[in-house]
């Protein structure tokens, strides 16, 4: 693989998208977002996995406002870059940015090392795109697993090769 | 010994991420982003709890290996570590200081993938000739 390919390259399959997901504290989110990781084989311990993502929740809120968080985490147990997409069936206080509570969740998780390599530019693309007034608006849009296809291929990885030219 | 490997890979993670947030160009990414991290305080005590929970002379061998290894527990398949990455697995004979079973050549600690990849192993068949035994008459009184 090329490098833009290695960093535009991670991992989406329809598990990796929930939607109407019925949880009641963070917790149980990042349960379920590991519970669909592990299942897509993409990581390799559940218990290790949400420990770390506990625990770097309580460092700092991932939620960046609109409604949206973006957790991350490099991960020992990660084997790869993969991105998991959730849409809350209730809203969840996440002491965001702007106190607005979350709806929508794009969790990155990715390796150290090889593998990993799309973790960063995966995370600046989210980012950038909820600030971005008309990409948030894609951002937000999303509602299942084609959506969520369409984002990846029509901003987010066109996005990753945009940054990786300049 | 499951369970202590389980425990090792929660430890590990709490350590990587603790790592992480001692380097500025970690928290500088993050600040960047518009993710503001605070002190580890309850990030250290979480590791004090996981360490806990370990039996001190694993905590020991993976304290040791760590100063070499940051990743001090690896997966391996079919006997082959993932943290060397070596392609001969017969130079790979497993040793097990404290119950665990270890790398030779770089001395991390694994936990074998296959065994949560396959099915558990089928009972054994029945013996080909059965002794044909009437059950022992139950002793009264
Ligand atoms: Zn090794």
């Amino acid at each position: 693989m090329k490098p833009s390919e290695i960093a535009t390259s991670f991992r989406l399959e329809p598990g990796l998208f929930l939607s109407d997901l019925e949880v009641a504290t963070q917790e149980e989110l990042f349960a379920a977002l590991v519970d669909a990781l592990v299942a897509a084989g993409a990581v390799l311990d559940r218990q290790a996995l949400l420990r770390l993502l506990v625990e770097r929740e309580a460092l700092g809120t991932t939620g960046l406002g609109h409604g949206v968080a973006i957790p991350h985490a490099r991960s020992m147990v990660a084997r790869r870059t993969t991105l998991v997409c959730a849409r809350l069936a209730r809203e969840l206080e996440f002491g965001a940015v702007d106190g607005r509570p979350v709806r929508l969740v794009y969790l990155v998780v990715a390796p150290y090392g090889a593998g990993g390599e799309g973790y960063l530019p995966l995370l600046g693309v989210l980012v950038a795109a909820l600030h971005h007034d008309g990409d948030r608006e894609r951002l937000l849009a999303v509602e299942s697993f084609a959506d969520l296809e369409k984002l990846a291929r029509q901003l987010i990885r066109p996005r990753i090769q945009e940054a990786l030219a300049r | 010994m499951k369970r202590q490997i389980q425990e090792l890979l929660v430890l590990q993670e709490l350590d990587a991420l603790l790592a992480d947030l001692g380097e500025a160009a970690m928290r500088e990414h993050e600040a960047a982003l518009g993710f503001t991290l605070g002190e580890p305080t309850r990030l250290a005590v979480a590791r004090a709890e996981a360490a806990a929970r370990i039996e001190p002379e694993i905590l020991g061998r993976y304290e040791t290996v760590r100063r070499r290894h940051p990743r001090a527990v690896v997966p391996s398949i079919d006997g082959t570590c993932l943290g060397c990455f070596t392609m001969r697995p017969t130079a790979m004979s497993s040793s097990r200081p404290g119950g665990l079973e270890s790398c030779e050549r770089c001395g991390r600690i694994l936990y074998r993938l296959e065994e949560e990849r396959r099915e558990p192993p089928a009972p054994p068949p029945p013996p080909v000739v059965a002794p044909r035994k009437k059950a022992a008459p139950k002793k009264r009184g």
